[in-house]
């Protein structure tokens, strides 16, 4: 699904990828793990587009991300901190990317429903409190029903409820099929979210495999444990 | 797509506390002026003297602070399926006619109150909404340059700075340090190539007060009275280069 | 019964008398000729004392050749006629009408068209020049002459006349005790007014518009000027008026209007401004450094570039007092009707300006804006000599 080949990155003149070669099989989810500033959102934008990168290649979908957005239509984003307009209506900013994809949102109904969104479709963003932005994001990511999802730390910021009902609709899209690729510090959450783990520090991807084959690598029963032995 | 981008920018735009903040303040300092002043010509300079210090400094921090402001949006918007440019293009046209929205319309209304429609507001207008676009895309420039948002508000704030005092400041230095040597034509040249110094004199000129006053550049001021228009070409020419560097800089950035 | 010994003689196209010189030459003293519409040839001689009558305007025309009329009598009087196309020449002075040394002469209602000097009065003396219509088509200073020219005269009365298109409307060298009152000196090619050192006149109540250089009193004494208006006069050496070596003269109720310069001072002494209006002048009062002891009261300044303005910030020997600034930001605690603290009516741009004409460039820039706040604020350089104490804080 998503392919990168020898991909480097610097910003001014610190090196932050060097060669990073991946690949995001189609109906898996991955987690991406790493320490803070390890370069998992960076990683995650160059996919995206948002950031390009000084060499190498991106693939989506066997789509080239260099040449051309079309690829995009395939990927709902859910970002760390969604901002939107702030003088926008909730249902304004949904129709504007309703309006920006050119297709009208899927399960909007049951998306509100589900997130707890109904009652704040006609409130200014602004006005919205962080877990509400943060479930905006969300309902955007998954309204256009895409094959690719990308969520950056997703259940950050949402009360218990609001991630457990997060939770459950990411693991309905895994179950509907869809790949998803998700940054995430919660080892409990990736353990029970995740078919593959990457494992990226210092600009390098140090493991990349099954949750399993990481326990069984570093010999620990629990994947906090296992992750602690990359850290140290 | 761009219609649509720029149709909820400006939206958003036109309800937020910045654009309202500019049109009250328009329109309650034409209102004092005018108020205070009836004569047509004076009137309309003192208008321009404040337009052309203000209408700079709010395009920079407008275009500068919503950049900022709203650089997760810019984000969210480029992982969706359309192009860079469209992006830039539609904040470019929306933040531009927001502001002259703002300000036309209060300075309008105001106008209008105690002149009621006449050509010398609508040149008046033309010439001054032209700076718009002009510090709009300074501010975006700014904005996209810098990372750091003090420093970018602090880097815009002195590219105002540059074109409302640095400018003349040097220019000042310059005639006061060489007056013994011919430097009429330099000085001149050098003065009509800052957008603000261009638009004030041909406000003085309009008003009839650089006829009483002005030494140098009389015949060539002369002109701005027929092609009065000259300046907004002008603003517009920085605009383009402005536009451009702004483009260059959105377009390979790293968001 | 000297009435009766006058006789009047007619001369018109189809009268006896068909021609005007013969009729001068056949009239006795104090007889009047009355003069039917027509063309008249010139040059008519009028050397005796004899009365003008034009009737239906008659035109004498010089034929662009010669002087139209000439006058060497005393009491002559001249009325109604249209006096056009005299000759034009770089050595002599040629006019329509030349009145030379004579005495009590009346100039009234004649209508002066296309002539190098208009009305030339040389030596004359208790004349009276009124209600004429005087136009000229001057193109240049040189190939040009003034509409009312009076050399070496006195006790002349120049009034309610219009003139344009000269190259002075009025002049006067060496011409004292005159009075020159509610003429319209508009368009003329150098000066609306022009005075050289002539003394003892008074002028009242005209209208200069326009004109080339505005107008310039020069090298004279004890002049009174009530109640002018002189307006629009744009350029860099045009002047409202420019007083030059001029002593112990009045300028009362005058209206400077729109002009470059409102009054210029060079060498100007002991002369007296009050209750005038400077209006939206570049410089309202321009003072050059040889100008001492002016005394500027009750005037008003409104909407100029600049009230005050001189070349001297050291030695400055003017005194400006009870003047009302439109600019003054001051207040009036006790109510006596003038402000508290003292006004400068010299801004620090002035001054700039005064020493770089180039700095024009920035007037009313914001630059230029701040220097002159800082200076109100914090005063560095201007002349402490010219405040004024008591500046009015309502328009009289």
């Amino acid at each position: 699904m998503i392919r990168l080949e020898g991909v480097h990155k610097s910003f001014r003149k610190k090196k932050l990828f060097e060669n990073i070669n991946l690949e995001f099989s189609e109906g898996k989810t991955t987690a991406l793990l790493g320490p803070n500033g390890s370069g998992k959102t960076t990683l995650v934008k160059i996919i995206l587009g948002l950031v390009i990168p000084d060499r190498g290649r991106v693939f989506v979908k066997g789509f080239d991300t260099a040449k051309g957005y079309g690829y995009k239509r395939l990927i709902g984003y859910m970002p760390q901190v969604p901002e939107f307009p702030e003088n926008l209506a909730v249902k304004e900013i949904v129709s504007m990317v309703e309006e920006l994809r050119g297709v009208k949102a899927k399960r909007l109904e049951e998306l509100l429903e589900v997130l707890r969104l109904e009652g704040e479709m006609e409130k200014r963003f602004g006005s919205l409190s962080g877990g509400t932005k943060q479930k905006v994001g969300a309902l955007l990511a998954l309204a256009f029903d895409q094959p690719l999802l990308i969520l950056d730390e997703p259940m950050v910021g949402l009360d218990p409820l609001s991630a457990y009902r997060l939770k459950r609709l990411l693991l309905e899209e895994k179950r509907r099929g869809k790949t998803l690729l998700y940054i995430s510090h919660i080892m409990s959450e990736v353990e029970e979210m995740a078919d593959c783990v990457v494992f990226i520090t210092e600009g390098r991807v140090i493991f990349h495999g099954s949750v399993e084959e990481l326990k069984k690598t570093t010999g620990k029963e629990k994947l906090e444990e296992a992750v602690l032995c990359f850290l140290s | 797509m761009l219609f649509k981008l720029i149709k909820y920018e400006l939206y958003d735009l036109l309800k937020s506390r910045w654009i309202v903040g500019i049109f009250i303040f328009y329109l309650l300092v034409f209102y004092i002026l005018l108020e205070f002043g009836r004569e047509l010509r004076k009137s309309l300079l003192s208008l321009g003297n404040v337009s052309l210090l203000t209408i700079p400094l709010f395009s920079l921090l407008l275009s500068a602070l919503y950049a900022y402001h709203n650089r997760n949006f810019i984000e969210f918007v480029l992982t969706q399926p359309l192009k860079r440019s469209h992006l830039f293009v539609s904040l470019f046209l929306s933040l531009s006619l927001s502001v002259m929205l703002a300000y036309f319309i209060s300075s309008f209304l105001v106008f209008y109150y105690f002149f009621g429609v006449n050509f010398s507001f609508i040149k008046f207008s033309i010439l001054i909404l032209s700076l718009i676009p002009l510090f709009v895309s300074i501010g975006m420039f700014c904005a996209f340059l810098v990372e750091d948002r003090l420093r970018g508000i602090g880097l815009s704030l002195l590219l105002w700075f540059a074109f409302c005092i640095l400018y003349d400041t040097f220019l000042l230095y310059m005639a006061v340090a060489f007056s013994d040597y011919p430097i009429e034509k330099p000085l001149l040249l050098l003065t009509l190539l800052n957008p603000i110094d261009l638009l004030r004199l041909s406000f003085l000129v309009d008003a009839g007060l650089y006829e009483f006053i002005g030494s140098i550049g009389r015949p060539l001021l002369v002109y701005l009275k027929k092609w009065w228009f000259l300046p907004s070409l002008c603003s517009l020419f920085y605009t383009l280069i402005f536009y451009a560097l702004g483009f260059r800089v959105f377009k390979g950035k790293d968001m | 019964m000297l009435a009766l010994m006058v006789s009047v003689l007619f001369v018109c196209q189809s009268c006896e008398l068909k021609d005007l010189q013969r009729a001068v030459e056949l009239a006795k003293e104090g007889d009047r000729i009355v003069v039917k519409g027509g063309t008249y040839r010139g040059p008519i001689l009028i050397n005796k004392r004899v009365e003008l009558f034009g009737e239906n305007s008659p035109v004498i025309d010089g034929e662009g050749k010669h002087q139209a009329i000439t006058v060497k009598a005393d009491g002559v009087r001249i009325e109604g006629f249209v006096i056009r196309n005299s000759g034009m020449s770089y050595s002599e002075d040629i006019a329509g009408l030349k009145v030379s040394s004579s005495k009590n002469c009346i100039i009234r209602n004649n209508e002066f068209l296309n002539n190098f000097f208009a009305l030339y009065l040389g030596g004359a003396s208790g004349c009276l020049v009124e209600g004429n219509r005087i136009i000229g088509s001057a193109k240049s200073e040189g190939s040009s002459g003034n509409g009312i020219h009076a050399w070496n005269s006195e006790k002349l009365t120049i009034r309610n006349n219009y003139i344009r298109g000269h190259r002075d409307g009025i002049y006067f060298e060496f011409v004292k005790d005159s009075t020159i009152e509610g003429n319209r000196s508009e368009y003329n090619l150098r000066y609306g007014l022009h005075f050289m050192f002539s003394n003892d006149d008074a002028y009242r109540k005209n209208y200069f518009y326009k004109n080339g250089a505005g107008v310039a009193v020069m090298y004279s004494k004890n002049i009174t000027m009530e109640e002018n208006t002189f307006e629009k006069n744009e350029g860099p050496a045009n002047y409202g008026l420019l007083l030059k070596d001029i002593t112990d003269s009045r300028l009362y109720r005058n209206r400077f209007i729109n002009n470059t310069h409102g009054v210029y001072l060079e060498g100007c002494n002991r002369t007296e401004f009050k209750e005038n209006l400077f209006e939206g002048n570049g410089w309202a009062v321009r003072i050059y450094a040889n100008s001492e002891d002016n005394f500027f009261a009750k005037n008003i300044f409104l909407n100029n570039a600049f009230d005050v303005s001189t070349n001297t910030l050291s030695y400055f020997r003017n005194t400006f007092e009870g003047n009302y600034y439109d600019k003054y930001e001051g207040y009036d605690l006790d109510r006596d009707g003038y402000g508290d603290i003292p006004y400068r009516p010299v801004s620090f741009t002035g001054v700039l300006l005064e020493k770089y004409p180039l700095l024009s460039l920035f007037y009313d820039s914001l630059l230029l804006r701040l220097l002159d706040y800082v200076e109100r604020l914090i005063p560095f350089l201007n002349p402490e000599a010219l405040l004024d104490k008591k500046p009015l804080t309502r328009k009289p």
